[in-house]
């Protein structure tokens, strides 16, 4: 199997399931009412082309190609129904001066110490624990935690910023830092 | 489709999303730029050194050839050589330590130096920020697992993505304008964004990753958990002779028929436990290469396993190609150029909503246009530097960005800075198109130059047609109101 799309067939029925999925999708949701059976059947079509780009490009690059082609064709149908805004042009906001205030600094290196490198420990210690209970070789366990690591860092992160209850994500934190610490070395 | 989301979960939401954005902002939009500019590296290296012989075809005596002169050359050429095989997307043969390499003709003869020093800075802008590499790469990585958080608090933060997901008033205020832009450019890119962040994520957060496994597991020995990924190294005791790597080179059609070598490596270069790998790229399968090694005499050792190994080593081997955009031919890079430039938008646009809703505009919007609309024209007259007048760009970058920031907060207004410094970047792209044809002459109709120019010209004009629009906007304003 060649990485290039191979089968002009498979390619042909794939681009034209994504487009018919995405013009499902598109007639349901600038439409006015619900159409539940419609977005049902966007998403179906969506999913339904992946089995043909598997075809024409394997499994490894199949998906890819089904992702950028929904992207790009959904992409390409927004801004063909790209509209002027009713309000029309506002008017600029009016020119100020910049006015710099200390007060809130504190607040914001709390916040970044916790969102970055708490996070990003905890996130580390957490996935690699995680992996640790997966009926698993030590080469995927590894392969698992690398790729996990980022996405559990983020979430954190988010977490840190959006709970409005500071103790509590710091408390996940180090629960799910020392449980992870604990998993490993204990 | 509206997701059932508690509108303070959406209101927390919306606010982290907005303070990762502006932690992340800066750094995140010149990785997303340099990054979709490296993804045609190959490119803009050809580019960049047009007056190199090409061939898509070799023998391994060739090969072994430069290989052989480029050791008479350096007489202490350091740990590794890395020999870049000729393919069909790169028909160039090179011959490089780390210190310094040289392209081969088709017969083997040393051509002229590797020297794409405009190309490198750029991946160094994209790989390290230009900072020193360990410190920039974790930080570019860290930048990956923020752009997580940033997809995750975006999607709570818009209970009616999907159902607004074909939404564009482009012509509206520039608040709303700017916000459907992002969002629009946000959830039909999420599946590249995410598969970025976590590939890029990879690159400087794997190592310590491996640290935490080694101490937890394997008794601090790193080499262990290394071997244990990616294969171990073979243990030989041989006569530091050179490598042969003619001999190598020749099995490997009988070795791995389908397979498509690439790349030799000779690692431990003149010790007894010498020895190459062959990298070789097997159709349909997208790790970047299954290795081949072989002993200084080119006896073979066997394969690495990344093509049918442990399905972990076969994922952290697909990483490169992913996040690179590394497969499918020439149309995936236009799309991952695409997608990536929307994840550059998605950039500007999260801190352009986030100015726009402050009640006064003031220099922190000056500045952020300058820092922004600068970076085009630092790359523009960066590359007339290196390029065409052979002087270095780092610094000329990183010096015309920061002055461009500082002469928009002197302007007095975004906007005009922002038509001034399109027209600097459609002038140095001009300025780089005619200074390549005057420098390299017939060169720039070359096959492997004529893309690169077209697009220099192609992108020099949308910046002056920019520019143009920025300023007519500008007069329009300033005209006086009739009635």
């Amino acid at each position: 199997m060649p990485d290039t799309a191979s089968e002009p067939v498979a390619v042909l029925a794939a681009v034209a399931l994504v487009a018919a999925g995405i013009a499902c999708l598109h007639r349901s949701w600038r439409a006015p009412a619900r159409r539940a059976g419609q977005v049902a059947a966007g998403w179906g079509l969506l999913a339904a082309s992946v089995v043909f780009w598997v075809r024409a490009g394997g499994v490894e690059f199949g998906p890819a190609y089904g992702c950028l082609a929904a992207g790009l064709l959904a992409l390409g149908a927004a801004a063909t129904s790209a509209a002027p805004d009713k309000a029309g042009r506002r008017a600029r906001r009016p020119a100020g001066r910049l006015v710099l205030s200390l007060r809130p600094v504190p607040r914001h290196l709390l916040l970044f110490a916790l969102a970055v490198p708490v996070a990003g420990v905890a996130a580390a210690l957490a996935s690699a624990a995680a992996v640790l209970a997966l009926p698993w070789s030590g080469v995927n366990r590894m392969a698992a935690a690398v790729l996990l690591m980022p996405v559990l860092w983020g979430a954190a992160a988010y977490w840190v910023v959006a709970d409005p209850g500071r103790y509590r994500p710091v408390a996940g934190l180090i629960a799910a830092g020392a449980a992870g610490a604990a998993a490993l070395w204990i | 489709m509206k997701l059932g989301l508690s509108p303070s979960l959406v209101r927390n939401s919306l606010a982290a999303h907005a303070w990762l954005g502006l932690l992340v902002g800066f750094p995140m939009f010149l990785v997303c730029l340099s990054g979709t500019l490296a993804v045609f590296g190959d490119e803009l290296g050809r580019w960049e050194q047009p007056q190199v012989a090409e061939a898509a075809v070799y023998t391994p005596a060739e090969v072994e050839r430069a290989y052989r002169e480029v050791l008479v050359r350096q007489t202490d050429p350091g740990e590794h050589m890395f020999i870049r095989l000729p393919t069909v997307e790169l028909p160039r043969l090179s011959v490089a330590s780390g210190k310094g390499g040289w392209f081969a003709g088709p017969d083997g003869t040393l051509g002229p130096a590797i020297g794409h020093a405009w190309t490198d800075m750029l991946i160094d802008l994209h790989l390290y920020l230009h900072l020193p590499a360990r410190a920039g790469m974790t930080l570019v990585s860290a930048l990956g697992a923020l752009l997580c958080g940033l997809i995750v608090s975006g999607f709570l933060a818009h209970p009616r993505l999907f159902r607004d997901a074909f939404s564009l008033r482009m012509r509206g205020g520039r608040r709303i304008g700017q916000t459907d832009l992002h969002n629009r450019l946000s959830v039909w890119g999420a599946p590249f964004h995410l598969a970025i962040a976590v590939t890029g994520a990879y690159f400087g957060l794997a190592g310590f990753m491996l640290m935490l496994f080694a101490s937890a597991s394997y008794d601090g020995d790193m080499q262990a958990v290394r071997a244990d990924l990616f294969g171990p190294d073979p243990v030989l005791e041989q006569s530091a002779a050179p490598a042969a790597v003619g001999r190598a080179l020749a099995q490997m059609h009988r070795i791995a028929p389908s397979a498509r070598p690439f790349y030799l490596t000779v690692e431990d270069v003149g010790r007894p436990d010498q020895y190459m790998i062959v990298g070789a790229q097997h159709p349909g399968r997208l790790i970047y290469a299954e290795q081949y090694r072989f002993d200084a005499s080119g006896a073979y050792l066997g394969k690495a396993g990344y093509s049918d190994g442990p399905v972990g080593r076969q994922a952290v081997f697909s990483v490169y190609r992913l996040h690179f955009g590394q497969f499918g031919g020439f149309a995936v890079k236009l799309l991952y150029g695409v997608f990536g430039l929307a994840l550059t938008v998605v950039a500007v646009t999260g801190i352009n909503i986030w100015l726009a809703k402050r009640r006064a505009r003031d220099a922190l919007d000056r500045i952020w246009a300058g820092l922004v609309w600068g970076t085009p024209a630092a790359l523009a007259v960066s590359a007339v530097a290196q390029v065409v007048l052979g002087l270095p760009s780092t610094g000329l970058f990183w010096a015309i960005v920061v002055s461009a920031g500082t002469a928009a907060a002197r302007l007095g207004d975004e906007a005009r800075a922002k038509a001034w410094l399109q027209a600097a970047t459609a002038a140095g792209l001009g300025a780089l198109l005619a200074g390549y044809v005057v420098r390299y002459g017939a060169d720039a109709l070359d096959p492997a130059a004529l893309g690169v120019n077209l697009a220099v010209a192609a992108c020099g004009l949308a910046m002056a047609v920019l520019a143009r629009r920025q300023w007519k906007a500008l007069a329009a304003q300033q005209a006086p109101t009739a009635g």
